[in-house]
C-alpha cells in the first residue's frame, strides 16, 4: 500500500522488537498451516474414524482420538484454517465498513450523515454483546453466515469511532487544506489524503478484530451457536468436557494450547505493529 | 481592448465572508476590495484575527467550513469572471491559475506521500501529462525553487525534511502550474530568521520571473517593508489603509497602522524607546463596535468615530486618491512637504 510510512523505516522499528518478531513468526507459522489446510495438504482426515475411543498419542495418531475415534491433530490443524477464514472475513469486512463509515461521519462531523452513524454505533455498543451474538445467531439460524453477521455488526464500531476521530483531527491539518487548494474535491482528499494516513489505526484495528474474531468463534462454537458444519477449537472444547471427566485430556489441551499461542503471538504482533505504524513518532 | 501591464490580474469588488451565529451572519470579511497586477507582490497585514486567511481562502472560492458563504460583486481573474464560477470550475482554477502556501509547512506536507508524489499530484490533475512528463515537469520545478538535487528531494517524505525546505517544496507545488495569482499565507512564521529571508527572496525572485501576482499574508510589517511593492492593513474585516509600501510605512494616515508600525521593533540606531503595543485586541467578530470597529482601542476617537463607518478613501489631495487610501475619521497629519507621491 502506498499510504504507509516509508517501509524501511517500518522494517527498522519491527526488527528492533525482539518479542513483536516473535509474535510475527508464530503468526506467519499458524497462516502456513491454515494456507495448507485449505490447499488440502494437511488436515483433511479430521471427520474420518480413524481409529478406537480415547486412544492415545502415537506416530500414528499424534495427539490421540476423540470420543469417536477422530483424530485429535488432523481436528486441530483444521480448526486453524477455520479461526483464520473467520478471523479474516471478520476483520476485512468491519475494517471496511468501520473506516467507510467513521470516514463519513468524521468528515461530515455535526451533519445527519454524522449523527445517524455515531447513533447506529452507540445502539450497538448499548448491547452486550454475547447476548446480541446468540440473538443474531438465533434469528440466522438457517444460515452459515449468523456468527460472521453477529461479530461484524458489533466489532465495526470501534474502528469507526477510531477513525471517526483521527479523521476529525485531521481534517484541520493543513496539507488537507492544500489538497483542497489544488483542487481536488472533497471525496478524492478524503480517499487520498485522510485514509491514508489512518492506515495505522486500519492496519492494528484489524489484526484487533482477528483476534477477537477467533477468540468469540471459539466461545460461540462452545456454546453451540458457532461452526454448524466442520470442526473448531470451540467444538474440541465442547467435546472435551465430557472426556474430562473420565480423565482424557488429549482433546481439551490440543484445543486449548493452539488457541492460547495464537493469541499470544497476535499480541505480541498488534502491540509491535502500533508502535512502527503510527506515523506521528516518524516526524519531526 | 487588449490587456496591458496595467490590467489587474485579479480584481476583486466588495468580498464578504460570513459565518452563522446566535446573531445572525456575521461578516468575518466585510467588503474587502483588491487589485492585483502581474509580478507585483502585495502585503496583507494585521494583527492575528483580522481576517487575513479568510480573505486568502475566499481568493480560491474556500469557505470557512460548510456553513461559511464567500460573495463579492465582482471577481475577475484575467478575462475569466470568478463569480459565475461553480465548484467544479473553482476546482479547475485552485492550483493551477490561483493556487496558495499555507503557514506549517510541518503540516502542510501529507506524511505518507512522497514530495514527488504530491508534485506529480498537482500537475497531473491539471495538465494533460503522463507520468514521464510528470516527472519531468515536478524536477524543473524544484530546480527552479533552488534545489540542486532533484531527484533525491523528489523521493523524500516530508518528515525527512526541514522546515525551510518543505516550504520551498510548497512554494514548488503552488507554482507548478504557473499561476497568475499566489497567495501566501504566512508562509515564513513558522520558520528562523535567516530561513525566512531566503523564503522571502524566493517569493519574489518567483514574482518578477514569472510574472506571478502575489498575495502575502503576515502580521509582520517588516515582511512587508522587505518585499512588497504594495500593502493593505486589515482591521476586524476591512480595509483600513492602502498604499504603496514606502508611503505606507513611511507617511501613515490610519492610527491603527501608526499603531502597527510603533509596535514593530527596529534594529535601526536611533531606536532608544521600547517597543509599545497597541492597546486591547482585536475584538472577536460578535463583538465589533459600531461605527469604526477601531474606536476601542483608537486614542483620536469620537462620537462620530463611534456611529459611522468610516470610508476607504484618499482624501489628501497630495496625494492621488488611487494610490494611498485610508478609512479614517480623523486620519493622522504629516507636516506638509514630507509626503512624496
Ligand atoms: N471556523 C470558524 N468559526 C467561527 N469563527 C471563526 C472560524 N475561524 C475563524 N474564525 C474567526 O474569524 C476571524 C478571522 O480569522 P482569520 O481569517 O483566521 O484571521 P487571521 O488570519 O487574520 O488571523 C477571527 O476573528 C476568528 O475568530
Ligand atoms: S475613525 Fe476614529 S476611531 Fe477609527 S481609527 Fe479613525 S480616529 Fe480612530
Ligand atoms: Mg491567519
Amino acid at each position: 500500500m502506498p499510504g504507509f510510512e516509508p517501509t524501511h523505516r517500518v522494517w527498522q522499528k519491527l526488527r528492533a522488537n525482539r518479542a513483536g518478531l516473535a509474535g510475527f513468526a508464530l503468526v506467519s507459522l499458524y497462516g502456513l498451516i491454515a494456507l495448507s489446510v485449505a490447499l488440502g495438504w494437511a488436515g483433511q482426515e479430521w471427520s474420518l474414524v480413524s481409529g478406537e475411543r480415547w486412544e492415545s498419542a502415537s506416530s500414528e495418531h499424534w495427539f490421540g482420538t476423540n470420543q469417536l475415534g477422530q483424530d485429535i491433530f488432523q481436528r486441530a490443524i483444521y480448526s486453524v484454517r477455520i479461526a483464520f477464514e473467520i478471523g479474516l472475513l471478520v476483520a476485512l469486512t468491519s475494517t471496511l465498513l468501520g473506516s467507510v463509515c467513521g470516514a463519513i461521519s468524521g468528515w461530515c462531523a455535526d451533519t445527519w450523515a454524522d449523527d445517524g452513524v455515531v447513533f447506529i454505533t452507540g445502539v450497538l455498543d448499548s448491547i452486550p454483546f454475547y447476548l446480541f451474538a446468540a440473538a443474531v445467531a438465533f434469528a440466522f439460524q438457517a444460515s452459515a453466515w449468523a456468527m460472521q453477521i453477529a461479530m461484524v455488526a458489533t466489532f465495526w464500531t470501534t474502528t469507526s469511532r477510531l477513525v471517526r476521530a483521527e479523521v476529525m483531527r485531521l481534517k484541520n491539518r493543513d496539507f488537507v487544506q492544500s489538497a483542497l487548494a489544488i483542487g481536488l474535491p472533497p471525496h478524492l482528499v478524503l480517499l487520498r489524503h485522510v485514509l491514508p494516513n489512518t492506515g495505522h489505526i486500519l492496519l492494528a484495528q484489524a489484526a484487533m478484530v482477528f483476534v477477537a474474531a477467533i477468540k468469540t468463534e471459539v466461545i460461540l462454537s462452545f456454546l453451540g451457536l458457532g461452526v454448524q458444519d466442520g470442526v473448531s477449537w470451540g467444538l474440541m472444547l465442547a467435546e472435551s468436557t465430557q472426556e474430562v471427566l473420565v480423565s482424557q485430556f488429549n482433546n481439551h489441551l490440543a484445543a486449548a494450547i493452539p488457541l492460547l499461542l495464537l493469541l499470544l503471538g497476535f499480541n505480541l504482533m498488534i502491540d509491535a505493529l502500533q508502535d512502527a505504524l503510527d506515523p506521528r513518532q516518524g516526524s519531526a | 481592448m487588449s490587456p496591458t501591464a496595467e490590467d489587474p490580474v485579479l480584481a476583486v469588488q466588495d468580498l464578504r465572508v460570513t459565518l452563522p451565529s446566535r446573531q445572525g451572519r456575521l461578516a468575518v470579511v466585510d467588503g474587502v476590495s483588491l487589485e492585483l497586477r502581474a509580478g507585483e507582490i502585495l502585503g496583507l497585514v494585521g494583527e492575528s484575527g483580522c481576517g487575513k486567511s479568510m480573505t486568502g481562502a475566499a481568493l480560491l472560492g474556500i469557505a470557512p467550513g460548510p456553513s461559511g458563504q464567500v460573495s463579492s460583486t465582482a471577481m475577475r481573474l484575467g478575462d475569466l469572471d470568478l463569480a459565475q464560477l461553480d465548484e467544479r470550475g473553482w476546482r479547475r482554477i485552485r492550483g493551477s491559475r490561483i493556487s496558495m502556501v499555507f503557514q506549517e509547512p510541518q503540516t502542510a506536507l501529507d506524511p505518507v506521500f512522497s514530495v514527488g508524489n504530491q508534485l506529480q499530484e498537482v500537475i497531473r490533475r491539471h495538465r494533460q501529462f503522463n507520468r514521464r512528463q510528470a516527472r519531468t515537469a515536478a524536477a524543473d520545478m524544484l530546480a527552479s525553487v533552488g534545489f540542486a538535487d532533484c531527484a533525491r528531494v523528489m523521493r523524500c517524505y516530508p518528515h525527512e525534511l526541514s522546515g525551510g525546505i518543505r516550504q520551498r517544496i510548497l512554494i514548488a507545488m503552488a507554482m507548478v502550474c504557473h499561476p497568475q495569482v499566489l497567495v501566501a499565507d504566512e508562509p515564513t512564521t513558522a520558520l528562523d530568521v535567516t530561513t525566512q529571508a531566503q523564503i522571502l527572496h524566493l517569493l519574489r525572485d518567483l514574482a518578477r520571473r514569472s510574472g506571478t501576482a502575489v498575495l502575502l499574508i503576515t502580521h509582520d510589517l517588516a515582511i512587508v517593508e522587505a518585499i512588497c511593492d504594495r500593502a493593505m492593513v486589515m482591521y476586524c474585516g476591512r480595509i483600513s489603509e492602502e498604499g504603496p509600501t514606502r508611503a505606507l510605512m513611511q507617511y501613515p494616515r490610519h492610527p491603527y497602522t501608526a499603531g502597527l508600525l510603533a509596535a514593530m521593533p527596529r534594529l535601526s540606531p536611533g531606536q532608544v524607546e521600547p517597543v509599545k503595543g497597541i492597546p486591547g485586541s482585536v475584538p472577536a467578530p460578535g463583538q465589533r463596535p459600531p461605527g469604526c470597529s477601531f474606536s476601542k482601542r483608537c486614542e483620536r476617537a469620537d462620537d462620530l468615530c463611534r456611529s459611522q463607518v468610516p470610508v476607504l478613501h484618499g482624501a489628501d489631495p497630495a496625494m492621488p486618491a488611487a494610490v494611498h487610501r485610508h478609512a479614517c475619521h480623523h486620519p493622522l497629519v504629516h507636516p506638509i512637504g514630507s509626503v512624496t507621491a
